[in-house]
């Protein structure tokens, strides 16, 4: 049993690493760690040359923690894992950085001119008139297994002893208990809580700045496959909080409880890495519709400034609030709007308050 | 749905509200837009093209104002019929008083009224045209 505990917790970390090792790689090939250069230098020996260096040292680097984990590690103690993560997300930042550094300093020496076009933005009006998204109705089909998870727990409310066991070591037996009125609220809270952010999400996915239309890529594509990824996550965490349920008032095992929530949530992050390696951030690597970009010598926008370390966007002269990320997959917020700050503040008090309900 | 778009020049010396005038009208001209085709909001639009609000909302104010564009309350900005927007006396008077020194200037630097006229065919595609 502990050598299946360990097991798992070094497939979660596998896919941690993975996935901060490739998350470079999503975005379009005009950048490189977030640096703006020229499409024509992309392959230059320079910019593969840092690449392979991020690629070899990041890889020493999560090797080094893995095995860290495995030698030093009691499986019952959550607190290796956590440091664990900890740990790679170190790694992935101490390389990420680097290797911005290094392009950032061999953009200067190289002297890069913009491009002429770099004034130019063109959009299409007809944008948000298309499926970029699925229907925010279709988030409602949450509410029928969040019924369910109300009406299991209202009928199997008597029955139930007075004190129920709301958590489970890798021995299935039990580590945490609850008087019965309050563990059988943390599922129906936590799944309002997904269902509002995800449907939220979605809004965001509409409305986040569209992309500059002489930039190749599908954007729109992109969102309705973000869009249905967000869709099919909310449902598998949403079945997942029905499992719990099930779990708590000892319905199933709590074994199988771990196992497919480890599954659903290996499909997911094989399905973000597939969106990311084929479809790339904003579907740079599908064919555009309408304009087609020129391969050009020069820097297509000088908008390195307007990115915090490469993370953080901010940028004043820009009304947009949500953008697309510049690593990454996704979307984030423009730093420099009031509105931003106001939704941290939201999304703040909204964990808080569920952190409240069900501690 | 098809692709209708808009580009403008943050560098150029046309104001932006001008250049989107120019844009949305080109649209009209060559039939991408229609009567009751609805544009973006203010807000969706201004965050797209990375333009402030103000800007969009003068374009927007400028285009009511010459009849081509109404705001209705279901659908937002739509395009308006274009009986309310045919040229009117007032408008050949305009033409001719901005196609007159444009129309000078060429003849001053030698261009006939042949190549005017052909340049203009080149500019203007019409139902009708081969």
């Amino acid at each position: 049993m502990i050598t299946t505990t360990l097991t798992i917790q070094i497939i979660v970390l596998l896919v941690v690493m993975i996935t901060l090792y490739l998350t470079p790689f999503f975005s379009s090939k005009d950048l490189a760690f977030g640096i703006r250069i020229p499409y024509q230098e992309r392959d230059n020996i320079h910019i593969k040359n840092i690449k392979k260096r991020y690629s070899l040292f990041s890889l020493i680097g999560y090797t080094l923690v893995l095995l860290l984990f495995i030698v030093t590690s009691m499986p019952l103690n959550i607190l290796a894992m956590v440091l664990a993560i900890l740990l790679t997300f170190v790694v992935c930042s101490v390389f990420y950085s680097l290797a911005r550094n290094q392009v950032k300093s061999y953009k200067g020496k190289m002297n890069w001119q913009v491009s002429t076009n770099s004034s130019k933005v063109t959009i299409d009006t007809n944008f948000r008139k298309k499926r970029i998204a699925v229907s925010p109705y279709w988030f409602l089909l949450y509410i029928p297994i969040i019924i369910a998870t109300i009406v299991i727990s209202y009928f199997m409310y008597d029955q139930l002893p007075d004190m129920l066991n709301t958590q489970f070591n890798n021995l299935g037996a039990a580590t945490n208990s609850m008087p019965k009125s309050k563990a059988l609220l943390i599922a129906p809270i936590v799944q309002i809580a997904i269902a509002l952010l995800m449907y939220f999400t979605n809004y965001i996915i509409i409305h986040s700045k569209q992309k500059n239309r002489s930039e190749k890529g599908n954007d729109g594509r992109f969102r309705f496959i973000m869009s249905l990824s967000l869709f099919y996550l909310g449902l598998t965490i949403q079945l997942i909080m029905l499992g719990t349920q099930a779990t708590v008032m000892g319905l199933i095992s709590p074994s199988i409880l771990t196992y497919g929530t480890l599954a659903t949530v290996l499909v997911f992050v094989l399905l973000i890495l597939g969106i990311g390696l084929r479809i790339g951030q904003d579907g740079w690597k599908l064919n555009s519709e309408g304009k087609h970009p020129e391969d050009g010598m020069s820097v297509s926008q000088n908008d390195d400034q307007y990115w915090k370390w490469g993370m953080f966007y901010y940028n004043k002269m820009d009304p947009a609030v949500f953008v697309s990320k510049r690593v990454g997959l996704g979307y984030t917020v423009n730093h420099a709007r009031p509105l931003a700050w106001i939704l941290y503040s939201i999304i703040v008090i909204f964990i808080i308050l569920v952190f409240a309900l069900t501690l | 749905m098809i692709l209708i778009l808009l580009t403008i020049d943050l560098e150029k010396d046309i104001p932006i509200y001008t250049q989107i005038r120019n844009e949305v009208i080109k649209a009209l001209a060559t039939g991408e837009l229609t009567a009751g085709d609805s544009l973006p909001s203010v807000r969706s639009l201004a965050a797209d093209l990375g333009v402030n609000m103000h800007t969009i909302n003068k374009a927007y104010n400028i285009l009511k104002g010459e009849g081509f564009l109404i705001v209705n309350r279901r659908k937002g900005v739509v395009v308006n019929k274009a009986e309310n927007f045919k040229a009117t006396i007032d408008y050949y008077k305009n033409l001719e008083e901005q196609l007159q020194p444009i129309l000078n200037e060429a003849q001053c630097r030698g261009m006939t009224k042949k190549e005017i006229i052909s340049t203009i065919n080149k500019m203007m595609k019409m139902e009708g045209d081969l």
